[in-house]
């Protein structure tokens, strides 16, 4: 029997709430498939602090490189598809028919993401005055608050495991400065990677 | 999933997974200000309640919320098509897609041959297991679902609704061991009937009878939701009205109501939709901004007050 847990700034936990959830077979309720264990308060919070530290450097890295990143994972969607199916049928009920339809469609809509991180477009609109125009980017929705960043920063301290993550904090600036400097998209998605 | 995009590299706390309760995780993580957007799926009462919790923090918010998906019959269409379609969004999935079809709006001319059609496809459906590939119909997802579905039947009963199959648990056959529902047709339901109105996300069909076209627009608009719906009939001119007189995020002509492609934006209208469309284009401006840049290569003062 499988204990499903979350997962929370790259790893999985052990929640310590003791609250638990069975996974039943609704086609037959005596295949009980797992236990889940319910997060936290304090564990969700966490899962979004962890969110936070890591948007700076994931907006950073160039949608392309992001896009290979969810490329990757269809796939393996594609390569592990039928066990995906075959736990939707498990855990929901659904036929295998609808299962794999369902899990195609996740792929088809993995693939037209991965895609569209190659065509993350602007425009160029011309302005009515001489030597002047004007043009659109589109940015990673999300912004970073000082406020927040001192809240995040005292939580950080008190997690043995975020505190190991602080060490990075020079490097980080340092990937700051070099992201200007080189511009270089491969090098980018590995320095992303790392603080990963 | 997530094994998946771990395998894929995706970097450390970018990707976070939370098993919890709506009222603790979640609620924790809606009211946590580092949050900036919401992506909801659910019923249309928690995501409106959502909405108004986090207006104030001027979250982007988008939500996917209750259907009561209709189908037109119109008196010139291919009956086979109809009927068969209408089964497949009813039926298809249990019923448990917010897509699914809930109501069969049809013209009197063609209702008791779509009524006589329409059960005697419900009751050739085979329920079973999923992982047997004869089966064609599963169960209901949980234990509160497969109540809710039950009741629903009870109180599609009492307003008076006529029950033409269906309307109890599956048993026998290895059935009693899982939630199933037989499918269900419900006849002469009109548009106040609570079966008419609410969400049962269950294998439940009902079918409204109308006079005529215009009737049935006010009858298949007559819903709170507006997430999808389709039209039967081979008259070009009428699917055209139907299409300009629908109120519903997405509409399929001769085709079921149910789902939607990978790359075109997905959604409804009234209490069914909220914020931009998921998927396609409009999925990409949900999750991003829009920077403009103003660039004056001039190197003077900028001129006039045009701007």
């Amino acid at each position: 029997m499988t204990t499903y847990r979350s997962f929370i700034d790259g790893e999985w936990i052990n929640s310590t709430s003791g609250r638990t959830a069975p996974n039943i077979n609704p086609a037959n309720i005596d295949d009980l498939i797992g236990t889940i264990e319910l997060a936290s308060r304090e564990e969700a919070r966490r899962a979004v602090e962890a969110a936070y530290n890591a948007f700076r450097e994931w907006k950073r890295t160039p949608a392309p490189a992001r896009g290979r990143i969810v490329s990757r994972a269809g796939r393996l969607m594609e390569e592990r598809k039928e066990e995906l199916a075959q736990a939707i049928t498990r855990e929901e009920g659904k036929t295998i028919s609808e299962a794999r339809g369902e899990t195609q469609r996740a792929i088809n809509v993995v693939e037209f993401c991965a895609g569209e991180s190659r065509r993350m477009n602007g425009e160029t609109i011309p302005s009515e005055l001489p030597a002047n125009f004007a043009y659109t980017i589109y940015e990673p929705h999300g912004d970073r608050d000082p406020r927040l960043e001192t809240r995040a920063g005292a939580r950080r301290r008190k997690h043995s495991r975020v505190q190991a993550g602080d060490e990075h904090a020079a490097d980080r600036n340092a990937y700051d400065r070099d992201l200007y400097r080189s511009g270089n998209s491969e090098r980018s998605l590995e320095h992303g990677a790392r603080f990963g | 999933m997530t094994e998946i995009f771990i395998e894929a590299g995706i970097p450390k706390g970018v990707l976070n997974m939370v098993l919890g309760s709506g009222s603790e995780a979640g609620d924790e993580i809606v009211n946590h200000p580092a949050v900036r957007a919401i992506s909801f799926t659910g019923s249309t009462e928690t995501g409106l309640k959502l909405n108004e919790q986090v207006a104030r923090r001027g979250v982007k918010m988008q939500a996917e919320m209750g259907g009561k998906n209709p189908v037109v019959v119109l008196e010139d269409c291919d009956m086979g098509l109809a009927v068969e379609s209408t089964a497949q969004g009813a039926f298809g999935s249990t019923g448990q897609r917010c897509t699914a079809t809930s109501r069969a709006v049809v013209v009197d001319k063609v209702a008791d041959e779509f009524v006589r059609k329409i059960v005697e496809r419900a009751k050739s459906f085979k329920l079973g297991r999923g992982d047997d590939e004869n089966n064609h119909i599963g169960p209901s997802v949980d234990e509160g679902q497969f109540n809710t579905v039950l009741k629903y039947i009870d109180i599609g009963r009492e307003d008076g609704a006529e029950l033409l199959c269906g309307g109890k648990r599956a048993s026998g056959d290895g059935l009693d061991n899982g939630y199933f529902v037989e499918p269900t047709v419900f006849d002469r339901v009109t548009p106040d009937m609570r079966i008419a109105r609410e969400e049962i996300f269950g294998p439940v069909l009902s079918v409204l009878r109308v006079k005529d076209f215009d009737e049935a627009m006010r009858v298949a608009n007559d819903s709170d939701y507006g997430l999808s719906s389709s039209v039967f009939t081979n008259d070009t001119n009428l699917v055209y009205r139907f299409v300009d007189e629908i109120e519903s995020g997405m509409t399929h002509i001769n085709s079921p109501t149910t789902g939607g492609e990978a790359h075109i934006p997905f959604g409804g209208i009234k209490h069914t939709g909220l914020g931009a469309r998921e998927q396609g284009s409009t999925a990409l401006d949900f999750y991003t901004e829009l920077k403009v840049v103003y660039v004056d290569y001039t190197g003077r003062k900028r001129e006039g007050n045009l701007y």
